[in-house]
């Protein structure tokens, strides 16, 4: 075959989908190869047994532009996001702590925890609220490369320390953010330790650094962001589960004209006289193009897919110090029966429901988080994992049979390297890790079980192609964020290779799924290639 | 009338340092102490049969401006360079002399050390004038001022294309990734990394690592394993040195004096109240003592807006830090000689630096505590220093777990140096409880406020209050926990003094 196109997108995530469909949306004859039988990457929807589909690693939309969803005209499309009620953290004592919806309601609850953390909670949001405002522009914006001396970088510092001046009034608080640990900030502002835990978490979602460590207040800031799109706090479950998003963007790709080819996996990204000339699929299928672009992330890209001889010798180093050590597992449950929370046992079983339908967080403490990064950073999953949990099937009843129901845990951690053993023989001992904690506070989860799925880091990399499982296609740590994500001076989605770019999150900004460098992709390849 | 133009709180090191400069520059100064010697913690508890107040042995990072504008050598500081590092633990030791650390380096090794310590002096190049000077305002309100922040971003920028991002990812990194990207073998990441920590609450492990060996590293030492550099004679000599400096230039230096309060009246200072009831009247006030301790204990209450009382009450102060000094009759068996007069690592890698900060995270006994440890020959005779990180003040309150962690603290010297308990004669023992017994120090933190990412620079001690001006008109502050922090520099005092002189 020898049909050539404008442009090849290697992989079917929502990045790449993404930016095939702007691409398409501008005229350009794209082709979009995925590796799996279905689209989607790590926000996938799969019916692994028999009646419960599960979300199998993504579960919870909360980053996606609002952009993107405009110009993809996506809820033509299917996407319908169904939000989420709130956040229970259960307690150790048999309390619960229920950050809802509503902030009058949430202020009534943690009246009920601590007056003085009622009364920080709401001077906490505005603060989040505006330093989310104050940086989202980020998101929608190529990061500067401040060592150039282009005409395009100097106008775009000034610019940055322009629109930085206005926000002065911040400027510190967004400087802590920026350097502080999570589990430092949250004390700045809360007493509850259970409101502290809950809150600290979102710092160490898919980076390796415990809560303690400097660095994780901006991944809570980044997992922020996302939130103030929609109301504070709404995260919302796609219909359909998180594949909803995903066949949504490909149906729109498709709409405007691109090719999305599954079964399709890209062994080598052809390359002569330092360009990139097509693909050779891993079945010998080889595949021409003007434009290469990569949205698997970038050690799979300049390690695997790119003949390494390609590339110059610093970038090989760059790419080969990123970090991109996974940290979560994933465990998926099908259950006969709704858990039963301790916490929850004094309300009838229908006045349970509206706290079962939000994300369920086990992180009754600072402490209980960073003991479980304790464990990793040795080589041991978690004996006592962080937990978030969601009952997807009571948002959307369609994803489990009548009565029955599945469940989504997101847990910290597991990491990619084992101290002992392998994770083919760890599997089980994790999810059991994962299934006993969860059980201290639903004490019926043991019996309820139908069938389990523990997906590990190795098993990402293995069936989504994650390099070591890491869920952002890189650490999200400054030395590896704005201009020197992925490496210094390729920030811009360009690569060594001329013609050839990345899309994926190992981009600025970074992994969830958000599409943006799926988008800023796509306009640079357009105003290039023009 | 008032009695002096400024009064100086505390007579650490630093506070002599400006009451040097300040009665260099003609004013009338007097430097009230709460105990009844100066020196701070460099000569916290005497030891032995002389009863040295020997506090420590090193005064590695003493700026040399410092030196200078206070003439220390002509007043009798001596300062002798050691021998080099060396790193015991459980594997075979690793001794890197100091005219050549990568003399026992395996090839791979030495280039990379090459490397890190050619990136740690661009780096600390590029930021010479923020770590030893004063910084540049952040809001320029004036030509000048704007110049001069320029003329940082294009330091900066000077560093070239290549080195600039280096420079900039540094410092926000973890020790562990940064070493591991550059050395391999584990007793030399552990002797590099085990200093840098110094006055943090960090572990190898947490991010924010980098900057911290910069602090630690400063330009003016030029590398990094730069030898101990000892103060002849012992710490004193220093202490001795900068109070001889002041009293010849006309400050007052007074010991057995205690502030208890600082005295506003339309938000400026008016004077202070010592513990005896003694009032000192003086329209400029520097305090030496740590930021929280003055703004929200010593100023009267009602004048320190509420904003800055919550910023003042943030700062952390999570000590980690114990000291330990053994008078020795003899050297215990070293595996070589040089090392009498190194720096001995106990603790051979990152892992094991990591492995003693966990216990500190939950204010838990230190099981397996590192230690570096200096000896010095003094009149007094052969003296061991040990610092000792992390052991949390949490953990050593009680007496038992303070013995628990002394005993642990022996252990871990006797399995590297088997046979020095045979030679201890006395100990002395010091932790964050004992310092903030003694010396007044918010939560016993010898940096005034732990190093991180968060308090330093801009940042230190309180966002935007950098200069070391306070907004209670002629407060100054000049202790460690002001820009650019602790360790025995001298800048913090002096940066204060410069400030009082301009305004
Ligand atoms: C045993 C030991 C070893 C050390 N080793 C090293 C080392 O090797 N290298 C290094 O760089 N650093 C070392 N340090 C740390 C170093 O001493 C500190 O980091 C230094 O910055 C302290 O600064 P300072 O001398 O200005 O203040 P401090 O030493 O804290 O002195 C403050 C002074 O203020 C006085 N004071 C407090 N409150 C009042 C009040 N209300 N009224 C009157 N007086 C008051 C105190 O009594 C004290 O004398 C060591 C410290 C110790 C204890
Ligand atoms: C367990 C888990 C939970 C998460 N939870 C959330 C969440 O709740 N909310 C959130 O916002 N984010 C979450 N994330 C992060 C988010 O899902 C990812 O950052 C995002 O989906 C990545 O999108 P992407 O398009 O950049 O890459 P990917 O989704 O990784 O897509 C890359 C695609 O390339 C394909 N591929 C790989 N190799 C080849 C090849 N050689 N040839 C062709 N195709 C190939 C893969 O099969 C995959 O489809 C989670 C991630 C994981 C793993």
């Amino acid at each position: 075959m020898s049909q050539k196109y404008d442009a090849i997108v290697i992989g079917g995530g929502h990045n790449g989908l993404i930016c095939a469909a702007y691409l398409a949306r501008a005229g350009r004859k794209v082709v979009v190869l995925e590796r799996r039988h279905l689209v989607g990457g790590a926000a996938v929807t799969e019916e692994i047994y028999r009646g419960f589909k599960y979300t199998v690693c993504s579960y919870v939309v909360s980053l996606l532009r609002p952009q993107i969803i405009e110009d993809l005209n996506l809820p033509a499309h299917g996407l319908e996001l169904l939000p989420l009620n709130g956040t229970l953290t259960p307690m150790p004592d048999g309390d619960h702590l229920m950050r809802w919806h509503d902030a009058g309601e949430t202020r009534l609850e943690l009246m009920r925890h601590s007056p003085a953390d009622a009364e920080a909670y709401e001077h906490f949001a505005m603060l989040m609220y505006h330093l989310g405002m104050a940086v989202r522009p980020m998101l929608g914006t190529t990061p500067v490369d401040p060592t150039s001396l282009s005409p395009r970088a100097l106008r775009g510092l000034a610019d940055m320390g322009l629109k930085f001046g206005k926000k002065a009034d911040y400027l510190y608080d967004l400087a802590k953010l920026m350097t502080m640990s999570s589990g430092d900030f949250v004390e700045q502002w809360f007493e509850t330790p259970a409101l502290q835990g809950t809150l600290a978490a979102s710092g160490i979602i898919g980076t390796f650094l415990g809560p303690r460590s400097p660095g994780s207040a901006y991944v809570m800031l980044h997992h922020y962001m996302g939130e103030i799109d929609g109301e504070f706090r709404a995260w919302g479950l796609p219909r359909g589960g998180m594949g909803g998003v995903s066949e949504a963007i490909a149906s729109s790709a498709r709409s405007f004209g691109a090719e999305v080819r599954c079964n399709a996996g890209v062994g080598d990204v052809i390359v002569r006289n330092g360009r990139a000339r097509g693909v050779a699929l891993s079945d010998g299928e080889e595949i021409y193009a003007d434009t290469v672009i990569s949205s698997v992330d970038p050690k799979l890209t300049f390690e695997h897919l790119v003949d390494s001889g390609e590339l110059p010798e610093e970038f090989r180093r760059h790419i080969a110090r990123y970090q991109i050590r996974g940290s979560s597992g994933k465990v998926n449950l099908s259950l006969d029966a709704l858990p039963r929370f301790t916490c929850l046992q004094h309300l009838s079983e229908a006045e349970q429901l509206p706290y079962l339908s939000g994300a369920m967080s086990i992180s009754p403490n600072i402490d209980h988080l960073e003991r479980a990064f304790d464990d990793a950073k040795y080589g041991n999953f978690s004996r006592r994992p962080y937990m978030d949990m969601t009952i997807p099937s009571l948002i959307d009843p369609t994803l489990a049979p009548p009565g029955k129901h599945v469940v989504s845990l997101f847990c910290a951690y597991a990491p990619y390297d084992l101290a002992e053993g392998t994770w083919e023989d760890q599997r089980e001992a994790f999810g059991d890790a994962v299934i006993n904690t969860l059980a201290q506070y639903a004490p019926n989860l043991k019996d309820i079980i139908l069938h389990r799925q523990v997906f590990t880091p190795w098993d990402m990399e293995q069936t989504m192609g994650l390099t070591e499982g890491n869920i952002f296609h890189g650490e999200l740590t400054l030395e590896q964020l704005f201009f020197l994500r992925p490496a210094p001076g390729y920030a811009d989605f360009t690569t060594p290779l001329r013609n050839m770019y990345m899309c994926g999150s190992g981009c600025h900004p970074g992994g969830g799924v958000m599409g943006a460098p799926g988008k800023l992709a796509a306009e640079r390849i357009i105003a290039d290639t023009r | 009338m008032p009695d002096f133009d400024v009064i100086v709180i505390g007579g650490g090191h630093n506070g002599l340092t400006a009451a040097a400069y300040l009665a260099k520059a003609g004013k009338k100064v007097v430097v009230l102490e709460g105990r009844d010697h100066v020196g701070g913690s460099l000569a916290h508890l005497p030891l032995g049969p002389g009863d040295a107040p020997a506090g420590f042995a090193t005064v590695d990072n003493l700026h040399p401006s410092v030196v200078s504008d206070l003439g220390l050598g002509a007043n009798g500081l001596q300062t002798r360079e050691g021998s080099g590092t060396l790193v015991l633990g459980d594997d075979t030791p690793l001794w890197l002399p100091a005219e050549n650390p990568a003399a026992n380096l395996s090839p791979d090794d030495a280039r990379g050390f090459a490397e890190l310590q050619r990136l740690v002096n661009v780096a600390g190049g590029a930021l010479e004038p923020m770590l030893g000077g004063a910084l540049p305002n952040i809001t320029p309100g004036s030509l000048g001022e704007f110049f001069e922040l320029a003329m940082t971003g294009l330091r900066l920028r000077r560093v070239g294309k290549r080195d600039m991002p280096e420079v900039m990812r540094l410092l926000p990194m973890t020790l562990r990734d940064l070493l591991a990207e550059h050395v391999a073998d584990p007793r030399l990441r552990a002797a590099i990394a085990a200093p840098a920590l110094h006055g943090t609450w960090l572990g190898p492990w947490s991010a924010g690592g980098g900057y911290a060996l910069l602090h630690h590293n400063p330009p003016w030492r030029q590398g990094l394993l730069t030898p101990p550099l000892f103060a002849t004679g012992g710490p004193e000599t220093l202490v001795a040195a900068l109070e001889k400096s002041a009293r010849s230039a006309g400050a007052t230096i007074r010991t057995g004096c205690r502030v208890e309060r600082v005295h506003v009246e339309d938000d400026s200072v008016t004077g202070i109240t010592l513990d005896g009831g003694e009032r000192v009247a003086a329209s400029v006030v520097l305090s030496a003592t740590d930021p929280t301790t003055t703004l929200i204990d010593l100023v009267e209450p009602g004048w320190v807006e509420p904003a800055t009382r919550r910023a003042a009450q943030q700062i952390r102060y999570r000590a980690t830090v114990a000291t330990v000094r053994y008078q020795l009759a003899a050297f215990p068996d070293l595996p070589i000689s040089e090392a009498k007069d190194a720096r001995v690592q106990i603790g051979a890698s990152p892992e094991a630096l990591e492995r003693a900060f966990d216990p500190a995270k939950y204010s838990e006994l230190t099981a397996r505590p590192t230690v570096e440890l200096m000896f010095q020959e003094t009149a007094a005779g052969l003296i061991a220093h040990g610092w000792v990180q992390h052991v949390a003040a949490g953990s050593v309150a009680e007496p038992a777990g303070r013995e628990a962690t002394l005993n642990a603290i022996n252990a871990t010297i006797e399995a590297a140096l088997p046979g020095f308990s045979g030679q201890v004669q006395d100990t002395a023992f010091s932790t964050a409880v004992d310092f903030a017994a003694d010396l007044g120090l918010r939560g016993g933190h010898l940096y005034h406020g732990e190093l991180g990412m968060d308090q330093i620079l801009y940042m230190r001690p309180i966002p935007g209050m950098y200069d070391h001006a306070t907004p209670i008109g002629g407060l100054y502050l000049g202790g460690p926990g002001t820009h650019p922090g602790g360790g025995v520099t001298g800048l913090p005092g002096k940066l204060a003094a410069a400030r009082v002189l301009a305004d």
